[in-house]
């Protein structure tokens, strides 16, 4: 890395936000996809707008790529250097800036962290709904490049529908503001098209969320299934609840591998370890809509197989049950050092199907499957658990997770819900779009980021965004 | 160059200035017939205005060159319906209309609720129409799954898919809903859809003064009801506020109960549609300003007949007589307008000082430039 930049930088940041020496740089190596990492040159924190708009004005001065960061609870590999460059980090911009109960939004820093946001406005009897199970620590910056879901996205939807603006430093230090919340964009929606796009368009450093009301009751059920086909009834439970038109805020499926893990670690929740699978519900509204919504989802439950069904009686009782769900990848740890999430979706009319054939596809691979999914989305998360150390054991998972992907987008499916393709899902891509949809959507990037600096190599394969006989900067190949 | 489709029809669009515009019309009936014509246009310099059925471009649009109209209400057809899974995929020609009836028979609801029977899929993401029943469910592009257009005779681009969870590829479809097709022709689309309501009820209750019916409205918001609509009517004989609830039966007579309690008496209404020629204004009914008092100046200067606001997101739509041209009327409006209130709209563009910055323009040219490449749509 050039000394001039870095020198450059600490004058704009001061020293302390500026990373350069080894130790340090190793905690920037690999997002929460821990299987690819790469150092960074070097890493900067810069603490508000005008500070990253500065610092990268600087960076393009001398034409470095930049990678911008979250909190690196990523698991695509997104977050992460591929050669080198200057990694920027939103996590020093926590501010609240405003919160407007009236009109129901909030303008915060792109580094506050996702639950803290719930908790700024909690007061006014406000919350913040893109839930990601990694709340407490993956920032609304994240959460806005990655288009995250979570668990309530079946009722509320994800992070784009509840991003009303934002203030976003382009590659080259300009800044546009478009932080006041619209009813409608006006001319090119370009907050709702940088919304996952990956870090790949610029920094969002300010941003304008929408607030929803906090429900007046909520109810927290789980339904157990038990016997070799209890995965299987709690998938079926789930099309049926779908399909007769009944309105959970959450659905959620846990299988047997990950109930162990999680009653065997901190995030124990009570699930009865001789079952199956769970099916975690929530229901939202008012007490007359949430008894209702209840009293049939039980029913259908019990009809398709469940054996015990609970509600939880107290607030404690209800926050262990989430706890465990939104626990359950760490708890995964106690089965093997390292965990493969994969992130497929599909049709919620052959969640069955798909996740008999992710079950059969590790076992073909000899790897460890645990499946937690956002069930009512279809949003299927088969984890394998496995050892990066093992490099032959590295490789079988590498393959299973291609060809899970390749199954989920064969039923007609996509290679992500809510994680993004990152540097993971570049190969598959073309499953699923034509080089001429890939062409279409590099031109728009090339749009934002000319230069290609902007997370090179995530996202979009690279051959997609270069033009003939252009030559780009990054001289990486997707 | 032998065109198997022929420009039959003159379409006049109306223009912002209140001019009137007459431009040839072709109305494909296939997509290669699609893209013979835009092969046309990019061979000779023409620019291309692509129209629904026609029930926005004249009072919503700018003028804007365009050399003639590519007419898709015959490129229509369901493709995919999938009730269980709740999306549809059709053509851009087909009705919202015969959509709608389609998932109503599957248990299904279709948003937005228009009000105008011919509104087609792609018109409808194009203009970016709002239903009356967004307070609900939500804008438009909250609808749409995803998308593929026409952006020249060579070029198509695809994004989204028919699922109701996707975040592979960007969010291209995000430029065409409401980009009132300058950056492409929309040739398909999926849209989700949502469960029925059991149970759909309109009350109303009349105001002596459109203060205390927006402050009413405002306080419906406040409590745990989900209203379809909050909807106030106001003109010089009548100021209403029209109520519309939906959802189990239990769920609907609990609301009521709930907001007989906070506003009095309500009578049961039928659902009231709006008046054909509107138009829509975002943004001045945001709580935080003094609503009742600018909307009210606003439709005395525009010439308004009355005016209805969508209360929470923050619509107005003023009712024209048929002597005050839309156009015209939507002039006035945002002239009549003191300042910008916060969280407005459309009026950033022509209030003076308050136009988005010169990178923002260049951005959003830039974009525009990539979304369609040989310039072929009237921008």
């Amino acid at each position: 890395m050039d000394k001039a930049l870095i020198d450059g930088l600490i004058e704009i940041i001061g020293k302390d936000a500026v990373v350069a020496d080894e130790t340090r740089l190793m905690s920037y190596e690999s997002d929460a996809l821990a299987m690819y990492h790469e150092k960074a040159d070097l890493v900067i924190l810069p603490a508000d707008t005008a500070e990253t708009a500065a610092c990268m004005k600087l960076i393009a001065s001398f034409g470095v790529p930049i990678v911008p960061r979250g909190a690196g609870t990523g698991l695509t590999g997104g977050a992460r250097p591929i050669e080198g460059g200057v990694v920027v980090a939103t996590s020093r911009m926590r501010q609240v800036f405003e919160v407007n109960p009236t009109d129901g939004f909030a303008r915060t820093g792109a580094g506050l962290v996702n639950v803290d946001l719930t908790h700024a406005c909690e007061d006014h009897g406000l919350f913040y709904a893109p839930d990601p199970s990694s709340q407490r620590a993956c920032t609304i910056g994240g959460n806005v490049a990655n288009n995250s879901g979570g668990p309530h996205g079946f009722k509320y939807g994800s992070t784009t529908q509840h991003i009303l603006g934002l203030v976003i430093v382009l590659p080259d230090g300009e800044v546009l503001d478009l932080s006041e919340p619209r009813v409608d964009p006006e001319g090119v929606d370009l907050v709702g098209l940088f919304v996952g796009s990956e870090g790949t368009f610029g920094i969002a450093t300010e941003v304008t969320v929408k607030l929803v009301p906090t429900p007046e009751v909520v109810e927290t059920l789980l339904a157990v299934y038990t016997g070799g086909e209890g995965l299987s009834k709690a998938c079926d439970t789930v099309s049926e609840i779908i399909r007769v038109g009944l309105e959970p805020s959450a659905i959620e499926i846990l299988d047997t591998l990950t109930i162990a893990a999680v009653e065997d670690s901190v995030f124990a929740a009570g699930y009865p370890r001789d079952a199956s699978a769970v099916l975690l519900m929530e229901v939202e509204g008012t007490p007359t809509e949430v008894q209702g919504t209840s009293g049939d989802i039980m029913k259908l439950a019990k009809t398709f197989g469940a054996t015990e069904l609970r509600s939880a009686q107290t607030d404690a009782e209800r926050a262990m049950l989430w706890a465990g769900r939104k626990g359950a990848f760490g708890a995964m740890g106690r089965i093997a050092p390292d965990l493969y999430v994969a992130d497929a979706v599909v049709p919620r009319t052959k969640l069955r199907e798909m996740v008999r054939t992710t079950v059969a596809i590790a076992e073909k691979y000899q790897l460890k499957l645990a499946t937690v999914f956002h069930a009512g989305d279809g949003n299927l998360h088969p984890n394998i658990c496995y050892d990066r150390r093992d490099k032959e054991e590295t490789r079988r998972v590498v393959a299973a997770g291609a060809e899970i992907l390749e199954a989920c987008v064969a039923a007609g499916g996509s290679l992500t819900g809510e994680h993004g393709i990152g540097l993971e899902k570049l190969a598959e891509i073309g499953l699923l779009f034509s080089e001429q949809d890939l062409q279409a959507m590099g031109r728009v990037r090339r749009a934002w980021d000319p230069d290609l600096r902007m997370n090179p190599g995530k996202a979009l394969p690279l051959r997609a965004c270069v033009e003939l006989g252009d030559k780009p900067k990054s001289s990486v190949e997707a | 160059m032998h065109m198997s489709t022929p420009f039959e029809q003159q379409y006049r669009g109306a223009t912002r200035d209140g001019s009137q515009d007459e431009l040839p019309v072709a109305s494909p009936k296939t997509e290669d017939e699609t893209r013979e014509l835009l092969r046309f246009a990019a061979e000779d310099g023409l620019k291309v205005l692509p129209r629904g059925c026609g029930t926005s471009l004249g009072l919503e649009e700018p003028r804007r060159r365009a050399d003639f109209v590519i007419d898709t209400t015959q490129l229509a057809g369901v493709i995919a319906f999938e009730p269980s899974d709740g999306t549809v995929t059709a053509l851009a020609g087909t009705t919202m209309a015969s959509l709608a009836e389609l998932a109503a028979g599957s248990g299904r609801r279709l948003c937005p609720d228009l009000a105008h029977t011919k509104s087609t899929l792609g018109g409808a993401i194009a203009s970016g129409r709002t239903g009356e029943d967004r307070l609900r469910y939500g804008p438009m592009r909250d609808q749409v799954l995803g998308l593929r257009a026409m952006l020249s005779a060579d070029i198509s681009s695809k994004s989204g898919g028919r699922l109701v969870k996707n975040v592979a590829g960007y969010d291209l479809h995000r430029a065409h809903c409401g980009g009132r097709g300058q950056y492409g022709l929309i040739v398909e689309a999926t849209l989700r859809l949502h469960p029925a309501l059991p149970k759909e009820l309109h009350l109303m209750r009349r105001f002596d003064s459109l203060e205390a019916a927006i402050d009413s409205g405002n306080q419906i918001l406040s409590t745990p009801c989900r209203p379809l609509s909050i909807r106030v009517w106001h003109n010089d004989d009548e100021t209403s506020l029209q109520v519309h609830l939906g959802g189990r039966e239990d769920v609907v007579s609990a609301e009521v109960l709930l907001l007989e309690s906070k506003l009095g008496d309500l009578q049961e209404t039928t659902s009231r549609p709006l008046p054909q020629t509107q138009i829509r204004l975002d943004g001045p009914i945001s709580r935080t300003i003094d609503a009742a008092h600018w909307v009210e100046v606003i439709r005395k200067k525009a010439g308004a007949s009355h005016l209805i606001a969508d209360l929470g997101i923050a619509s107005v739509c003023l009712a024209t007589t048929p002597t005050s041209h839309g156009g015209s009327c939507q002039q006035a409006s945002i002239a009549a307008l003191p300042a910008r209130p916060k969280g407005t709209d459309l009026f950033g563009a022509t209030q003076p000082g308050t136009s988005p910055s010169a990178a923002i323009v260049a951005l959003q040219s830039r974009v525009a430039t990539g979304l369609d490449p040989l310039g072929i749509f009237s921008r």
